[in-house]
């Protein structure tokens, strides 16, 4: 048996390999880097200073922490709950025979296709206040205003979310409708005999059905949307102002613009402890 | 059914072995496999009453050709120095992989490769506020002594003394060669002022713009166009558009002798009061959002009438399909105080972990030369006076060596880039109407003397 296992671990060696060199490593180097005074733009000495940088970024406003968390908070939020709303809708739409079904399965992945800076570059476009903004021009021709979408605070972060609600709803999309796929047809059956409502075989069958889709779903965009950089550098550069500058564009600035290696790590670092916590919480109950 | 066969820990690291020791002498059979020189060599052979010439065949091991690597900014004259790489190549016989990208890019990977110790690429491109990080951190060497030894090949006066300054040195050591320059300049729609009876003369101060633009607001409106544009989005732009109303007011950020932060002065905060009283009385809407790129497109559409910009704007302003194209001027920076125009560009360095520093300097020297620098002229701003000597070849003359000379450099100590993006989000929030200029300049005094006492420049 003890053989059996070293052969096991031999095999396993070079993923392991990969996963330390890939993950772990640069994970461990991360907390160290956060325990220590690392600045690349000037020649400060680097020296221990344990959990002073978590502490800096919490009470020191000059790291802009709290700021940039009330934005994640409100961009993710907003976002994921939108493309969870809208994905699921689509999904269930979708899961339906009629004409064109099959085309529209097939199209509805293509904002997933395409990379992120290029959309933020096209809803950029679109929103602008120059001449050539579709979206002010739509409101002109229907005898609306237009908005300088890109230059007031809350028009800023409206944009980032239908930018980042437009290219992640097919996600959402996909996981739902695979759910929907695998549920079996028979419970469903049975509630039209009993005649139970749509609404009713929504509430009490599909949702509870779907329960554990919902959350990978769920975990899955809260992961992925925590880390949104991408747009947000193309579209708004973090501005106007501060209104746009979440966690992880923060901690960006930090490192390449402020040089501070070790503030940056604390704070990207505490997010990641979060979205744990967030995780836990929402496998348990999902588990319950 | 047989015995299963399992793998035992001896077969396993005889046959990984086996893989990595045939990966070895492939390689290495791969690289003597390689065809040697050819050369022909001819000797003469003397003999009593014989003289006769032999040639003989002698084959020399291959020599590889050197190669280095290159970071530019994408801009219209690293764009065109790509072009030329062959002319280099012939002259020198080394290899160039230039690899050009946008600005934040540039110095996201400098940075990265640079503090890792990375001896590719052998040149960077360091951009002039960049120069005292780039020293601090350890990433690039003083070149004084290479510029010396070659001063007669490299005809050091050609460069502007502005850009000298500005551009090349940190504190008084020259830590690379500059290559493009870009200076403020002042971009008005000569076809529309002449309609309302102004001219270049009532551009002279910023008094006479506010003036002129009020005056011509109320009938520009009526064509869907406005007197003036800025770069107000947050960013370096927002902060380079600043920094010149900021000299133009006689205001600093800092003593230079002392670093104490001088960024809310009352000159300060009457610059950039001014610069939203523009924005908001006379300007487009979208000043608060408009980088480089929306205020090009703004006044090559049309939508503007006036903008204070990078003199690197006008070669698009000058393509034969330019809808502006004849209609527009520039001039010197209008001034109230003084002109200060911002001053930008870039210089070639040496990577200091680069192992051809030789080859390195080559380009250097070559990319930067008087005869590349005319050749790029034709697409932007370059450094020399010899760029600029012959107007038809430069990209567009107008007093622009005088410009250069009027130069406004910003800042180059490390902490500037941090202290700058914290001046682009002020003006941003201040041209948005978030908060007052006072307001802005004070925050920002408070932020910068933390930041310029922990990095050791203010002891007050």
């Amino acid at each position: 048996m003890q053989l059996k296992n070293k052969e096991a671990l031999l095999l396993l060696a070079p993923s392991i390999l990969i996963l330390l060199v890939t993950t772990i490593f640069p994970f461990l180097y991360c907390i160290w880097v956060s325990l220590n005074n690392i600045i690349i733009f000037y020649p400060v000495p680097n020296t221990f200073k344990g959990l002073q940088n978590y502490i800096d970024s919490l009470t020191n406003p000059i790291y802009g922490f709290w700021k940039s968390a009330y934005t994640t908070l409100i961009f993710t939020g907003s976002s994921i709950l939108l493309e969870f709303i809208l994905g699921l809708a689509i999904a269930l739409l979708l899961n339906k025979e009629f004409k064109g079904v099959g085309f529209l399965r097939s199209i509805i992945v293509i904002p997933l296709l395409v990379s992120p800076v290029s959309i933020g570059l096209i809803f950029r476009l679109m929103f602008q206040s120059g001449s050539w903004s579709l979206v002010n021009y739509i409101l002109k021709s229907i005898g609306m205003s237009p908005f300088n979408w890109l230059a007031e605070r809350s028009l800023a972060m409206l944009v980032l979310i239908i930018t980042d609600t437009w290219q992640w709803t097919p996600l959402m999309v996909l996981i739902f409708l695979a759910g929907l796929r695998m549920l079996p047809q028979e419970p469903f059956d049975a509630a039209s005999v009993d005649g139970a409502s749509s609404w009713q075989i929504f509430r009490y069958l599909t949702v509870p059905m779907l329960k554990e889709m919902m959350a990978i779903a769920f975990l899955l965009r809260l992961m992925d949307s925590l880390k949104t950089f991408d747009i947000i550098y193309v579209v708004t550069l973090g501005g106007p102002g501060e209104a746009t500058q979440n966690l992880n564009y923060n901690a960006f600035l930090q490192s390449f613009v402020f040089g501070n290696l070790s503030i940056a790590a604390a704070q990207i670092l505490m997010l990641t402890v979060v979205v744990i916590i967030i995780s836990s919480i929402i496998l348990r109950m999902v588990r319950r | 059914m047989g015995e299963e066969k399992k793998i035992n820990r001896r077969d396993y690291l005889k046959y990984t072995g086996a893989a990595i020791g045939g990966l070895v002498v492939g390689g290495a059979l791969g690289y003597l496999a390689k065809p040697a020189e050819v050369v022909e060599k001819t000797a003469t052979v003397t003999a009593p009453g014989v003289e006769k010439t032999v040639t003989t065949t002698v084959t020399a091991p291959a020599k590889p050709a050197e190669s280095i690597s290159v970071y530019m900014v994408a801009e219209p004259a690293p764009e065109a120095t790509k072009k030329i790489l062959d002319l280099f190549k012939k002259k020198t016989g080394i290899d160039v992989t230039l690899e050009v990208y946008p600005y934040p890019t540039l110095q996201t990977k400098q940075a990265t490769v640079l503090s890792a110790g990375s001896a590719t690429p052998d040149v960077v491109m360091v951009d002039d506020v960049w120069l005292g990080q780039y020293y601090e951190s350890g990433w690039v060497e003083p070149i004084d002594d290479l510029v010396e030894r070659d001063k007669t090949e490299i005809n050091f006066d050609d460069f502007i003394p502005g850009i000298v300054e500005g551009n090349m040195k940190y504190k008084g050591k020259i830590i690379g060669l500059a290559h493009l320059s870009a200076i403020y300049i002042f971009y008005y729609r000569e076809d529309i002022l002449e309609q309302f009876g102004y001219s270049a003369k009532d551009l002279d101060t910023y008094d006479g713009v506010y003036e002129v633009a009020k005056a011509m607001k109320p009938d520009l409106e009526k064509k869907n166009m406005y007197p003036i544009g800025l770069m107000g989005a947050r960013g370096v732009q927002a902060t380079c558009c600043y920094y010149h109303f900021l000299g133009t007011f006689g205001g600093r950020v800092y003593d230079p002798e002392t670093f104490k932060p001088e960024i809310n002065s009352p000159e300060a905060v009457e610059a950039l009061e001014f610069e939203a009283k523009l924005a908001k009385e006379v300007g487009i809407p979208s000043i608060p959002s408009d980088d480089y790129g929306e205020l090009q497109a703004n006044f090559l559409n049309g939508r503007i009438a006036m903008m204070p910009a990078w003199h690197n704007m006008a070669p698009v302003l000058l393509l034969p399909e330019s809808p502006v194209k004849g209609k527009w001027r520039g001039i010197p920076v209008p001034k109230k105080v003084r002109r200060a125009p911002t001053l930008g560009g870039w210089c070639l360095s040496i990577n200091k972990f680069s192992k051809k520093k030789d080859a390195a300097w080559e380009f250097i020297k070559w990319a930067t030369s008087a005869d590349v620098s005319v050749y790029c002229a034709k697409y932007q701003d370059m450094s020399r006076y010899s760029a600029f000597a012959d107007p038809s070849k430069a990209c567009y003359a107008s007093g622009s060596t005088t410009d250069l000379e009027l130069a406004w450099p910003r800042p180059n100590i490390p902490p500037w880039p941090a202290m700058s993006d914290l001046i682009g989000i002020a003006v941003n929030r201040v041209l948005a109407g978030e908060t007052t200029a006072k307001a802005a300049c004070d925050d920002l005094q408070a932020k910068f003397v933390e930041i310029l006492k922990s990095a050791g420049y203010y002891k007050g």
